[in-house]
């Protein structure tokens, strides 16, 4: 049985500063979180990027702006969507400030959705431990990670 | 994945790359209307696509004899199995 959690959040570079605070809160509730930080393309990210999403129970996608701009978001929004198409998990997208001009966010619709429209990134994080906590096939592990 | 002049400039080809790649699917970049280089000016598509196999068929006619004789070898080395 896996003892934690585990949780990858697919963002834009410009989020990075909410996304290292929901990392730290969910962190601290026993979540193994996944965040990648990289700053430029390499064969290496794209490894280091496929293994985390293979390893993830939870996919996070946090939708801001313009994340079509962002190659590295659009990445591991693919990597996302092959793994959750392949072999399921939970997705949970996230909406950010101007999310509503994004065409990503009308197909993620029919997943898990936050509006984290003028939220803080701590309420963020409780919603979305809350979301893997009221998933079934998550449970176990999720009460493992709050333990 | 088609790569074309327009379509390179879209940022669904890298994630429709992506997701094929961790589906375990077979890539292949398709080049038409642009040369390979040009097909991989984008950094995350050179990246994603880069030991993959690029079909190049500007010069459509010239792939379709290519084509014909690589299934003509493979009926032949089948009948001779």
């Amino acid at each position: 049985m896996r003892e934690r959690c585990q949780v990858f959040i697919s963002h834009a570079h410009d989020d990075l500063a909410v996304v290292r605070e929901i990392e730290t809160h969910l962190s601290g509730a026993g979540f193994r979180v996944m965040v990648d930080g990289s700053v430029a393309p390499s064969k290496d990210w794209v490894a280091a990027v496929q293994g985390d999403v293979r390893a993830a129970d939870v996919f996070v996608v946090l939708l801001s702006g313009d994340p079509l701009a962002s190659g590295f978001a659009m990445t591991e929004f693919g990597f996302v969507m092959g793994a959750q198409s392949s072999r399921g998990g939970l997705l949970i997208t996230v909406l950010l400030s101007g999310a509503e001009d994004n065409p990503v966010s009308e197909y993620l619709r029919r997943f898990q959705v936050i509006d984290g429209r003028g939220m803080q990134a701590v309420e963020i994080a409780v919603r979305i431990a809350d979301t893997i906590a009221n998933t079934d096939s998550l449970k176990t592990s999720a009460l493992t990670a709050s333990a | 994945v088609l790569l074309t002049p327009w379509a390179i400039t879209r940022p669904w080809v890298v994630v429709e790359i992506a997701c094929f790649m961790l589906s375990q699917k077979r890539v292949v970049g398709i080049i038409h209307g642009l040369t390979p280089d040009d097909a991989l000016k984008d950094p995350y598509v050179a990246i994603l696509l880069d030991d993959r196999v690029l079909l190049d068929i500007n010069r459509l006619d010239s792939y379709f004899r290519e084509l014909a004789g690589r299934i003509r070898i493979e009926e032949e080395g089948g009948s001779d199995a």
